[in-house]
């Protein structure tokens, strides 16, 4: 069904970037701008806008709708933009960090609830969420707000993004999950910040090797990634965006800006002032005007590497060259699971 | 019977499905994907139908036979009640 959406090019799942401002100050984060950053605040499209925007979308064929910021719930006209669109027949995720989620605003989600609600979890010790969200007094506001969104009947999903200062309590936050009775997932690539503020992603990122530690510790990742190995590699020639970017699937920020994906602001197409279809038209066209990265798709890691023009515009600002981070981390997958499977009878006997 | 409000059919890569709106992702969280006599029996059900009304839908549209499409008429209302998308007279919303 997606990849039909995908071949018909029916733009069937949006990503929109209320705005880019949080009330968190996480050091990896590729897209935050300070809560009271006025500037922000006065460009990003206004509740009416949204609306229409979404109109236009699902005239268009939008049936899956992911919200996100920065954090969304810090907009004070946040459900003006949203009660509106979830009367238009949509799927729609929210992601929040859940800190702003009191029990006002978790009866009122409740009313119009969406379909999930994804919230990024820091960590499992105050110390830890502060470490990597740079803000004190956030992590009980954040337990809260999940405990009031479970309790309201919401449907949850927490998950992490894991740096340096909270792989470590990766298996605790699990079991906060499963106590709290919802799923739990996390990830650990960061990408760049889009814009060209200062990041301080190198000194978050873990290295390839712990990185990796993860992937193999996990039955079913593991298994995934052998199984890519095995398989015989994409062909040379293959589309430079191997997902539905573009296609299928497309992002607008804050101020309207349509791209491919989230990772890629290009190429911006004002969708506001252009209108939806012209915007998707101009996404189209960039998407189909990328050059085929030559060094990756000829690369026999590829398999195992998620490496594509908006990591590579991420880490490079260009559209087609490799990206070390991935090449370290594809190197170290092969070296971990490039091997055959050990035989755990013989290993046990 | 009738379908219940709240819910709505989209279009994804040229499948119909239904998808719940407000309240009713409550009911329903997530897509009912429907086949042609699926959509058919679906829009039919936008006013109060009886079973043989629905069966005449499907008899009046495809070459099958009235037993078949009895049969594939029941089978689709236990599916849609199994959803809750659906109400029989009496029933409340």
């Amino acid at each position: 069904m997606l990849e039909r959406a995908t071949a018909n090019r029916q733009p069937v799942s949006g990503t929109f970037e209320l705005t880019a401002r949080c009330n968190l100050a996480c050091g990896m984060c590729y897209i935050r701008k300070p809560a009271n950053d006025r500037y922000e605040r006065s460009h990003e499209l206004s509740a009416a806008q949204w609306v229409d925007v979404t109109q236009q979308a699902v005239a268009a064929g939008m049936v899956f709708l992911t919200l996100t910021g920065g954090e969304i719930l810090i907009r004070k006209d946040f459900f003006d933009l949203y009660e509106p669109m979830t009367q238009m027949g949509l799927v729609i995720t929210l992601f929040t960090n859940a800190t702003a989620i009191t029990p006002a605003v978790a009866k009122r989600l409740a009313q119009s609830p969406p379909s999930r609600v994804e919230i990024s979890l820091y960590g499992a010790s105050e110390a830890a969420y502060e470490r990597v969200t740079g803000t004190s007094n956030a992590y009980d506001k954040c337990l809260r707000g999940i405990r009031l969104l479970a309790e309201a009947g919401v449907n949850v999903v927490v998950k992490s993004t894991l740096t340096k200062y909270n792989a470590h309590e990766l298996d605790l936050m699990k079991r906060m999950a499963a106590e709290w009775g919802v799923p739990f997932f996390a990830a650990s690539l960061l990408t760049q910040r889009r814009d060209d503020d200062l990041s301080q992603i190198q000194d978050f990122r873990r290295q390839a090797r712990e990185a990796i530690d993860l992937e193999e510790a996990d039955a079913a990742t593991s298994a995934e990634i052998r199984a890519a190995l095995a398989a015989p590699p994409p062909a040379a020639d293959a589309d430079p965006f191997y997902c539905s970017a573009g296609k299928s699937s497309f992002t607008i920020g804050p101020f309207g800006q349509m791209s491919a994906c989230i990772d890629l602001p290009l190429p911006g197409a004002p969708v506001a002032e252009i209108g939806f279809a012209e915007a998707w038209r101009r996404v189209g066209e960039f998407v189909g005007s990328v050059p085929v990265n030559t060094s990756c798709s000829s690369c026999a890691l590829r398999s195992i590497c998620p490496s594509c023009p908006a990591w590579s515009y991420g880490e490079n600002r260009t559209l087609n060259q490799p990206v070390k981070y991935l090449c370290d981390l594809a190197a170290e997958r092969k070296r971990r699971f490039g091997r055959a499977e050990p035989d755990v009878q013989a290993a046990g006997g | 019977m009738i379908r219940k409000d709240g819910f709505v059919v989209r279009d994804v890569g040229g499948s119909a499905v239904i998808v719940p709106t407000g309240a009713r992702v409550l009911d329903l969280n997530g897509l009912v994907v429907l086949n042609d006599s699926g959509r058919l029996v679906w829009d039919a059900l936008s006013a109060e139908r009886s079973e043989d009304e629905l069966v005449q839908c499907l008899t009046d549209r495809y070459d099958v036979s009235p037993d078949q499409a009895r049969a594939d008429v029941r089978e689709l209302l236990e599916r849609f009640a199994a959803l809750g998308i659906i109400q029989y007279a009496g029933q409340p919303i």
